[in-house]
Protein backbone atom coordinates (compact mmCIF):
# COMPACT_ATOMS: atom_id res chain seq x y z
CA UNK A 1 0.00 0.00 0.00
CA UNK A 2 1.19 3.30 -0.79
CA UNK A 3 2.37 6.08 2.21
CA UNK A 4 1.69 9.23 2.05
CA UNK A 5 3.82 11.38 4.45
CA UNK A 6 3.14 14.82 3.02
CA UNK A 7 3.18 17.57 5.12
CA UNK A 8 -0.41 18.69 6.39
CA UNK A 9 -0.25 22.51 4.86
CA UNK A 10 0.53 20.44 1.10
CA UNK A 11 -2.06 17.69 1.07
CA UNK A 12 -4.94 19.55 -0.04
CA UNK A 13 -2.88 20.24 -3.01
CA UNK A 14 -0.85 17.50 -3.74
CA UNK A 15 -4.50 15.33 -2.94
CA UNK A 16 -6.14 18.09 -5.75
CA UNK A 17 -2.92 17.48 -8.41
CA UNK A 18 -3.18 13.34 -7.71
CA UNK A 19 -6.69 13.55 -9.08
CA UNK A 20 -6.13 15.55 -11.82
CA UNK A 21 -2.97 13.50 -13.01
CA UNK A 22 -5.16 10.27 -12.04
CA UNK A 23 -8.22 10.91 -14.25
CA UNK A 24 -5.92 12.08 -16.93
CA UNK A 25 -6.99 9.90 -20.41
CA UNK A 26 -3.90 8.10 -22.15
CA UNK A 27 -2.56 10.08 -24.95
CA UNK A 28 -3.11 8.13 -28.22
CA UNK A 29 0.01 6.84 -29.79
CA UNK A 30 0.81 7.46 -32.97
CA UNK A 31 -0.63 6.00 -36.10
CA UNK A 32 3.19 5.53 -37.10
CA UNK A 33 3.64 3.29 -34.14
CA UNK A 34 1.78 0.10 -35.79
CA UNK A 35 3.76 0.61 -39.08
CA UNK A 36 6.91 0.36 -36.99
CA UNK A 37 6.10 -2.34 -35.18
CA UNK A 38 5.43 -4.57 -37.60
CA UNK A 39 8.65 -3.73 -39.59
CA UNK A 40 11.10 -4.13 -37.09
CA UNK A 41 9.23 -7.73 -36.84
CA UNK A 42 9.49 -8.27 -40.12
CA UNK A 43 13.26 -6.86 -40.13
CA UNK A 44 14.13 -9.09 -37.13
CA UNK A 45 12.19 -12.29 -38.58
CA UNK A 46 14.62 -11.94 -41.60
CA UNK A 47 18.32 -11.50 -39.66
CA UNK A 48 20.14 -14.93 -39.86
CA UNK A 49 20.29 -17.60 -36.22
CA UNK A 50 23.48 -15.78 -35.14
CA UNK A 51 22.50 -12.01 -34.94
CA UNK A 52 19.44 -13.32 -33.27
CA UNK A 53 19.68 -13.73 -29.23
CA UNK A 54 20.75 -16.96 -27.94
CA UNK A 55 17.51 -18.56 -26.93
CA UNK A 56 16.54 -18.18 -30.95
CA UNK A 57 19.55 -20.00 -31.66
CA UNK A 58 18.73 -23.47 -33.63
CA UNK A 59 19.73 -26.21 -31.02
CA UNK A 60 22.73 -28.16 -32.43
CA UNK A 61 24.26 -24.60 -32.73
CA UNK A 62 23.66 -23.88 -28.92
CA UNK A 63 24.73 -27.32 -28.01
CA UNK A 64 28.18 -26.53 -29.96
CA UNK A 65 28.21 -23.14 -28.35
CA UNK A 66 28.19 -24.73 -25.30
CA UNK A 67 30.77 -26.95 -26.14
CA UNK A 68 32.97 -24.75 -27.10
CA UNK A 69 32.71 -22.57 -24.13
CA UNK A 70 33.15 -25.19 -22.10
CA UNK A 71 36.71 -25.98 -24.17
CA UNK A 72 37.69 -22.38 -23.99
CA UNK A 73 37.63 -22.46 -20.41
CA UNK A 74 39.35 -25.62 -20.02
CA UNK A 75 41.65 -24.65 -21.99
CA UNK A 76 42.25 -21.28 -20.15
CA UNK A 77 42.32 -22.83 -17.01
CA UNK A 78 45.24 -25.41 -17.83
CA UNK A 79 46.81 -22.31 -19.32
CA UNK A 80 47.00 -20.23 -16.64
CA UNK A 81 48.72 -23.26 -14.79
CA UNK A 82 50.86 -23.79 -17.20
CA UNK A 83 51.70 -19.92 -17.10
CA UNK A 84 52.38 -20.09 -13.41
CA UNK A 85 54.48 -23.16 -13.47
CA UNK A 86 56.85 -21.57 -16.07
CA UNK A 87 56.72 -18.61 -13.80
CA UNK A 88 57.49 -20.16 -10.88
CA UNK A 89 60.90 -22.63 -12.76
CA UNK A 90 61.95 -19.30 -14.59
CA UNK A 91 62.18 -17.62 -10.70
CA UNK A 92 63.82 -20.86 -9.64
CA UNK A 93 66.32 -20.16 -12.69
CA UNK A 94 66.96 -16.58 -11.45
CA UNK A 95 67.58 -17.23 -7.61
CA UNK A 96 70.19 -19.68 -8.46
CA UNK A 97 71.90 -17.87 -10.67
CA UNK A 98 72.23 -15.08 -8.50
CA UNK A 99 73.44 -16.82 -5.58
CA UNK A 100 76.33 -18.22 -8.65
CA UNK A 101 77.45 -14.86 -9.44
CA UNK A 102 77.08 -13.26 -5.17
CA UNK A 103 79.74 -16.63 -4.90
CA UNK A 104 81.95 -15.71 -7.75
CA UNK A 105 81.59 -11.63 -6.51
CA UNK A 106 82.61 -13.00 -3.05
CA UNK A 107 85.60 -15.11 -4.26
CA UNK A 108 88.30 -12.46 -4.59
CA UNK A 109 88.39 -11.48 -1.21
CA UNK A 110 89.35 -15.15 -0.43
CA UNK A 111 92.48 -14.56 -2.07
CA UNK A 112 93.60 -11.08 -2.30
CA UNK A 113 94.50 -8.88 1.14
CA UNK A 114 92.27 -6.07 2.07
CA UNK A 115 94.73 -3.26 1.77
CA UNK A 116 94.74 -4.09 -2.03
CA UNK A 117 91.21 -3.94 -2.22
CA UNK A 118 90.78 -0.82 -0.09
CA UNK A 119 93.88 0.39 -2.50
CA UNK A 120 92.18 -0.70 -6.07
CA UNK A 121 88.97 1.00 -4.45
CA UNK A 122 90.68 4.22 -3.92
CA UNK A 123 92.78 4.31 -7.26
CA UNK A 124 89.19 3.71 -8.98
CA UNK A 125 87.85 6.84 -7.29
CA UNK A 126 90.44 8.96 -8.29
CA UNK A 127 90.59 7.74 -11.50
CA UNK A 128 87.51 8.54 -11.86
CA UNK A 129 87.65 12.38 -10.39
CA UNK A 130 90.38 12.95 -12.98
CA UNK A 131 87.61 11.42 -16.11
CA UNK A 132 85.09 13.64 -14.64
CA UNK A 133 88.20 16.76 -14.34
CA UNK A 134 89.29 16.26 -17.75
CA UNK A 135 85.51 16.33 -18.81
CA UNK A 136 84.95 19.43 -17.41
CA UNK A 137 88.56 20.93 -18.98
CA UNK A 138 87.42 19.55 -22.68
CA UNK A 139 83.82 20.91 -22.10
CA UNK A 140 84.90 24.68 -21.37
CA UNK A 141 88.22 24.46 -23.17
CA UNK A 142 86.28 23.35 -27.03
CA UNK A 143 82.92 24.21 -26.31
CA UNK A 144 82.56 26.97 -24.44
CA UNK A 145 85.34 29.03 -25.72
CA UNK A 146 84.51 27.97 -29.41
CA UNK A 147 84.85 30.52 -31.94
CA UNK A 148 81.57 29.77 -33.37
CA UNK A 149 79.56 30.63 -30.00
CA UNK B 1 -6.26 -6.92 -31.97
CA UNK B 2 -3.64 -6.89 -29.16
CA UNK B 3 -1.91 -4.10 -30.09
CA UNK B 4 -4.62 -1.93 -30.93
CA UNK B 5 -5.96 -2.07 -27.87
CA UNK B 6 -2.93 -1.46 -25.92
CA UNK B 7 -0.84 1.04 -27.68
CA UNK B 8 -1.91 4.42 -26.20
CA UNK B 9 -1.77 3.00 -22.76
CA UNK B 10 1.87 2.05 -23.83
CA UNK B 11 2.67 4.93 -25.11
CA UNK B 12 1.23 7.49 -22.65
CA UNK B 13 3.53 5.67 -20.31
CA UNK B 14 6.67 5.99 -21.65
CA UNK B 15 5.66 9.85 -23.30
CA UNK B 16 4.90 10.95 -19.39
CA UNK B 17 7.76 9.11 -18.28
CA UNK B 18 10.27 10.22 -21.43
CA UNK B 19 8.53 13.97 -21.66
CA UNK B 20 10.47 13.23 -25.46
CA UNK B 21 8.01 11.79 -28.53
CA UNK B 22 10.06 10.12 -30.28
CA UNK B 23 11.50 8.37 -27.20
CA UNK B 24 8.28 7.26 -26.44
CA UNK B 25 7.96 5.72 -29.84
CA UNK B 26 11.09 3.93 -30.01
CA UNK B 27 10.29 2.51 -25.76
CA UNK B 28 6.63 1.59 -27.53
CA UNK B 29 7.97 -0.48 -30.25
CA UNK B 30 10.47 -1.95 -28.26
CA UNK B 31 7.26 -2.97 -25.57
CA UNK B 32 5.29 -4.84 -28.36
CA UNK B 33 8.40 -6.57 -30.08
CA UNK B 34 8.93 -7.96 -26.32
CA UNK B 35 5.34 -8.71 -26.24
CA UNK B 36 5.09 -10.77 -29.55
CA UNK B 37 7.74 -12.95 -28.01
CA UNK B 38 5.61 -13.81 -25.54
CA UNK B 39 2.54 -13.27 -27.54
CA UNK B 40 1.27 -17.49 -26.75
CA UNK B 41 1.26 -15.88 -22.63
CA UNK B 42 0.10 -12.26 -23.01
CA UNK B 43 -2.54 -13.18 -25.14
CA UNK B 44 -5.14 -14.44 -23.02
CA UNK B 45 -3.18 -13.00 -19.68
CA UNK B 46 -5.32 -10.64 -17.74
CA UNK B 47 -2.03 -9.13 -16.56
CA UNK B 48 -1.13 -8.31 -20.34
CA UNK B 49 -1.86 -4.42 -19.56
CA UNK B 50 0.49 -4.23 -16.13
CA UNK B 51 3.05 -6.54 -17.95
CA UNK B 52 3.63 -3.96 -21.05
CA UNK B 53 3.18 -0.86 -18.97
CA UNK B 54 5.85 -2.68 -16.51
CA UNK B 55 8.20 -3.42 -19.46
CA UNK B 56 7.57 0.33 -20.85
CA UNK B 57 8.76 1.68 -17.17
CA UNK B 58 11.91 -0.62 -16.89
CA UNK B 59 13.01 -0.29 -20.44
CA UNK B 60 12.31 3.58 -20.09
CA UNK B 61 14.92 3.64 -16.69
CA UNK B 62 17.06 1.63 -18.14
CA UNK B 63 17.49 4.30 -20.86
CA UNK B 64 18.31 6.85 -18.77
CA UNK B 65 20.49 4.30 -16.66
CA UNK B 66 22.65 4.64 -19.88
CA UNK B 67 22.41 7.84 -20.42
CA UNK B 68 23.12 8.99 -16.94
CA UNK B 69 20.54 11.59 -17.42
CA UNK B 70 18.89 10.62 -13.90
CA UNK B 71 19.35 12.58 -10.83
CA UNK B 72 21.80 14.68 -10.47
CA UNK B 73 22.94 16.18 -6.89
CA UNK B 74 21.58 19.79 -7.47
CA UNK B 75 17.51 20.74 -8.83
CA UNK B 76 17.84 21.69 -12.53
CA UNK B 77 14.46 23.56 -11.59
CA UNK B 78 14.68 27.80 -10.32
CA UNK B 79 11.42 26.90 -8.57
CA UNK B 80 12.98 27.01 -5.10
CA UNK B 81 15.31 28.98 -2.90
CA UNK B 82 19.22 28.57 -2.45
CA UNK B 83 18.50 26.26 0.41
CA UNK B 84 17.16 23.70 -1.87
CA UNK B 85 13.87 23.55 -0.44
CA UNK B 86 10.84 24.67 -2.83
CA UNK B 87 9.12 27.97 -2.46
CA UNK B 88 5.68 27.54 -1.02
CA UNK B 89 3.06 28.53 -3.25
CA UNK B 90 1.56 31.73 -3.13
CA UNK B 91 -1.38 32.01 -4.90
CA UNK B 92 -4.62 30.28 -4.47
CA UNK B 93 -5.44 27.18 -5.57
CA UNK B 94 -8.40 26.64 -6.83
CA UNK B 95 -10.95 23.84 -5.96
CA UNK B 96 -10.68 21.94 -9.08
CA UNK B 97 -7.75 21.35 -11.52
CA UNK B 98 -8.36 22.84 -15.63
CA UNK B 99 -12.01 21.75 -15.30
CA UNK B 100 -13.43 23.84 -17.53
CA UNK B 101 -11.36 22.16 -20.00
CA UNK B 102 -12.08 18.96 -21.86
CA UNK B 103 -10.71 16.10 -21.30
CA UNK B 104 -8.39 16.17 -24.34
CA UNK B 105 -7.18 19.85 -23.75
CA UNK B 106 -6.89 19.09 -20.41
CA UNK B 107 -4.11 16.30 -21.46
CA UNK B 108 -2.45 18.47 -23.56
CA UNK B 109 -1.92 20.86 -20.80
CA UNK B 110 -0.69 18.36 -18.43
CA UNK B 111 1.51 16.29 -20.45
CA UNK B 112 2.92 20.02 -21.87
CA UNK B 113 4.15 20.87 -18.14
CA UNK B 114 5.34 17.31 -17.76
CA UNK B 115 7.67 18.18 -20.29
CA UNK B 116 9.14 21.02 -19.19
CA UNK B 117 10.18 19.17 -16.20
CA UNK B 118 13.57 17.66 -15.90
CA UNK B 119 13.97 14.01 -15.95
CA UNK B 120 15.04 14.02 -11.77
CA UNK B 121 11.62 15.78 -10.86
CA UNK B 122 9.25 14.31 -14.10
CA UNK B 123 9.88 10.25 -13.62
CA UNK B 124 9.65 10.04 -9.84
CA UNK B 125 6.64 12.33 -10.09
CA UNK B 126 4.84 9.95 -13.19
CA UNK B 127 5.78 7.17 -11.17
CA UNK B 128 4.16 8.45 -7.75
CA UNK B 129 1.29 9.89 -8.87
CA UNK B 130 0.73 7.83 -12.32
CA UNK B 131 1.74 4.65 -11.67
CA UNK B 132 0.91 4.88 -7.63
CA UNK B 133 3.40 3.49 -6.56
CA UNK B 134 5.03 4.00 -2.98
CA UNK B 135 7.58 6.31 -2.01
CA UNK B 136 9.94 3.24 -1.02
CA UNK B 137 9.18 1.41 -4.16
CA UNK B 138 10.23 4.17 -6.63
CA UNK B 139 13.37 5.29 -4.63
CA UNK B 140 14.72 1.24 -4.78
CA UNK B 141 13.85 1.45 -8.67
CA UNK B 142 15.41 4.88 -9.52
CA UNK B 143 18.70 4.03 -6.89
CA UNK B 144 18.06 7.05 -4.91
CA UNK B 145 17.43 7.65 -1.13
CA UNK B 146 14.28 8.19 -0.18
CA UNK B 147 15.15 12.14 0.98
CA UNK B 148 16.29 13.08 -2.42
CA UNK B 149 13.04 10.96 -4.00
CA UNK B 150 10.74 12.90 -1.69
CA UNK B 151 12.47 16.20 -2.90
CA UNK B 152 12.55 16.05 -6.00
CA UNK B 153 8.87 15.01 -6.06
CA UNK B 154 7.64 17.73 -3.93
CA UNK B 155 9.82 20.09 -6.01
CA UNK B 156 8.00 18.55 -8.94
CA UNK B 157 4.48 19.39 -7.54
CA UNK B 158 5.87 22.79 -6.76
CA UNK B 159 6.63 23.59 -10.37
CA UNK B 160 3.80 21.49 -12.27
CA UNK B 161 0.57 23.04 -9.98
CA UNK B 162 1.44 26.78 -11.08
CA UNK B 163 2.08 25.92 -14.68
CA UNK B 164 -1.37 24.14 -14.69
CA UNK B 165 -2.79 26.70 -12.36
CA UNK B 166 -2.19 29.05 -14.76
CA UNK B 167 -2.96 27.20 -17.73
CA UNK B 168 -6.64 26.98 -16.09
CA UNK B 169 -6.62 30.34 -15.27
CA UNK B 170 -5.68 31.61 -19.09
CA UNK B 171 -7.92 29.44 -21.59
CA UNK B 172 -6.15 31.62 -24.65
CA UNK B 173 -3.05 29.95 -23.75
CA UNK B 174 -4.39 26.71 -25.01
CA UNK B 175 -5.75 28.03 -27.94
CA UNK B 176 -2.35 29.13 -29.20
Amino acid sequence: MRHDPEPDQDRQRWRLLDQTLRDLPPRPAPGALEPRVFAELRRRAAQPWWQRRFAYWPWPARMVFVVVCMGSSVLALEGGQWTVASLASVAQYATGLLSTVTLLAALPTHFVPPVWLDAALAAGAVLYAMLFALGAFGYRALYLNSPGR
Amino acid sequence: MFMRAYQDMVFSTAARLAGNDALAEDIAQEVFVRAYEHFGQLRTSPAAGGWLKTVATNLLLNHFTRHRKRWRLFSEFTNHDSAGESTELDFPVPDTLLADLGSEQRRAVIDEALRRLPDHQRLPLVLYHFDERSYDDIAAQLHVSLAKLKTDIRRGRAALLPLLTAAGINRDHLET
